[in-house]
């Protein structure tokens, strides 16, 4: 008796194993080709694609903003684009992004997603910004 | 990804599987190649949990973490091992023999099978992007900041999420980055996939010791085409690997109370300490297993609980360390933010939480048919008396569903429910299911060669 419940353990488990092999090569098969055909940016920016709104934003802040710099993320509540997660996980992903540039309250560059430029009185100089309402702006001391 | 990405990593792999051999050859040694090549999994499992942890803590005691570092650790890991091991009188292994007959057979259509898995996710892995959000929000941001700045930055390591997490992850990550010339965030899931790689090695590699080939195979293959394990092997994060040195350290305990080879307890400690300096988790899983063994081998404590309380002692003092430094830096504690150990607090979550576990745990559309089968064959376990094994493995799946069911109540933020980003309830329990993957065979081996014995002995 023992040894047919054993049998049919094992013959469950094949079962289980074989049924779902085909479709698990499948999926993988799937997956590779979709990760193949991203292009390099889709690739890179990979879950940021969801929250960043627009990919050239974070190209151009990591292409302006020096290696040694600190920048700040400025989220305003009412930012048109993106999605449901853009505003409060941007400046999440973008700490992942630019590193080793560090976010700091008072850095010289500010990368804002519908924030408010005129709290800056005046020093904020935008040096980048797309139709979407991401700007990179140059804070002035 | 680059070639010289991948060239690197397979550098780094293969010093883990050095490293891992030389402590082998310390502890055990191997008469044969073909011997090697069958412990080969569990000596490169063990290499990533020894390195690891030693990296782990000179990067905590401050030592800069360099390409030199990464390099040096399990060279020497891997000569001293041989060194020490030349000492205590190690032959030379000859060439050995792979047998032959109907294991055989089975043995190369399960590896066979598996290789076609594990290429198709291989070809997954080498093109992927980093999607999850624990991976981007803080491990790999973690292991940036260990690349860029050399060591645990206090800026980053006391504000990114997850901060009380110990660092031995971002720590392989940064291991990686090296190797590879640079924080290449897509090849680095190769890495991840070559984990999952090691561990099936491992596993099939330790357990074909007692466990015949048509007993095992199927179940490598089932936890290989299981939704939430096998085809997440390359994913960035945390999980599967504490998973894999859980499993793995399992097996060793129980197979060391089974026949009291020191050398399995050796490695069972290590794996225990990459455990607890891989997630918070890890110190649960630890105590949950020490539990476990405690209970099974209480009829001959005096032998073997001083050397559970020796394991003990060590997986402590390798945990102590990370957990001193987030003190002194201010970060707030791994323990659950309810207090978790009175069980008048929160009386409306304990039985939904508890509840919720338990579901998760028979999920067929996470294990697939792992749990029932392993049900299964603990009864026929119990039922041939095979008590230490059904015992071991019956109390460690109940004790580590338990702890997910307190973890849940434990944290009142924690919603009761199985979605991922809400609750992390299912990826927790991916260490129950991946040992019920393991403990099906062990315990069904068990329940055939009980019958077969008693039939011989009633024959004589």
């Amino acid at each position: 008796m023992v040894r047919v419940g054993v049998v049919f353990l094992v013959g469950v488990a094949t079962i289980a194993a074989a049924v779902r092999f085909p479709a698990a090569i499948q999926d993988l098969g799937a997956d590779a080709a979709r990760n193949s055909a991203l292009s390099f940016a889709d690739r890179e920016i990979a879950g940021g694609n969801g929250v960043v709104a627009d990919q050239a934003a974070v190209y151009e802040a990591r292409g302006r903003i020096p290696e040694d710099g600190t920048y700040h993320v400025a989220a305003g509540p009412d930012f048109p684009g993106g999605s449901d997660l853009t505003v409060p996980y941007v400046a999440s992903y973008y700490q992942y992004f630019l590193m080793p540039r560090r976010p700091a309250e008072d850095a010289p560059w500010l990368i804002c997603y519908g924030c408010d430029l005129e709290q800056y009185g005046g020093r904020a100089r935008v040096v980048w910004e797309d139709d979407e309402g991401i700007a990179i702006a140059r804070i002035q001391p | 990804m680059t070639a010289h990405g991948l060239v690197g990593l397979a550098l780094l792999n293969l010093l883990y599987l050095a490293s891992g051999a030389g402590l082998l050859w310390y502890v055990r040694g191997w008469e044969s190649w073909v011997e090697f090549a069958r412990l080969a999994g569990l000596a490169f499992l063990v290499g990533v949990a020894s390195v690891g942890s030693i990296w782990t803590l000179l990067l905590i005691v401050g030592v800069p973490f360099s390409l030199w570092l990464v390099l040096v650790v399990p060279v020497a890991v891997a000569l001293a091992g041989l060194l020490v091991g030349r000492k205590r009188g190690r032959h030379r292994p000859g060439l050995g023999s792979i047998g032959n007959g109907s294991g055989l057979i089975v043995t190369a259509f399960g590896l066979a099978a598996a290789g076609l898995f594990l290429e198709a996710l291989f070809r997954n892995a080498r093109l992927s992007g980093l999607y999850w959000w624990d991976a981007w929000s803080f491990w790999v941001p973690k292991a940036k900041a260990i690349y860029f700045f050399g060591g645990l930055d206090e800026q980053f390591f006391t504000t990114l999420p997850g901060s009380s997490y110990p660092p031995l992850i971002p720590v392989v990550d940064v291991a990686a980055f090296h190797l590879m010339g640079g924080p290449d965030v897509v090849t680095l899931h190769v890495q991840y996939w070559l984990f999952g790689v090691g561990f099936v090695w491992a596993l099939s590699g330790v357990l074909s010791e007692r466990v015949p080939a048509w007993l095992l195979w199927p179940f490598v293959l089932l936890l290989l085409v299981a939704p939430r394990i096998g085809e997440r092997f390359h994913i960035t994060e945390a999980d599967l690997l504490l998973d894999f040195f859980f499993v793995g350290a399992s097996i060793l305990v129980l197979f060391w109370i089974l026949d009291r080879e020191r050398w399995r307890l050796a490695l069972a400690t290590i794996l225990l300490c990459g455990m607890v300096l891989t997630k918070r988790e890890g110190l649960l899983l630890a105590a949950v297993l020490l539990v476990a063994a405690l209970l099974v081998s209480a009829r001959d404590w005096r032998r073997t609980w001083p050397a559970l309380g020796v394991l003990a002692a060590v997986v402590a003092a390798v945990a102590a360390p990370w957990r001193i430094w987030y003190v002194a830096h201010g970060v707030a504690g791994e323990g659950p933010s309810g207090g978790g150990l009175n069980p008048a607090e929160s009386t409306e979550r304990l039985w939904p939480s508890f509840r919720l576990a338990f579901d998760v745990l028979f999920s067929s559309s996470y294990w697939s048919v792992l749990v029932p089968v392993a049900v299964g064959a603990l009864v026929l376990a119990l039922a041939t008396r095979a008590f230490i094994p059904a015992v071991f493995f019956g109390a460690l799946v109940g004790l580590v569903t338990l702890g997910g069911g307190w973890i849940t109540w434990a944290i009142p933020e924690l919603p009761i429910t199985q979605e991922l980003g809400g609750n992390p309830i299912v990826r927790y329990m991916g260490a129950a299911a991946l040992l019920c993957a393991a403990a099906s065979p062990i315990l069904l081996a068990a329940a055939w060669s009980a019958v077969t014995e008693s039939e011989e002995a009633g024959a004589s």
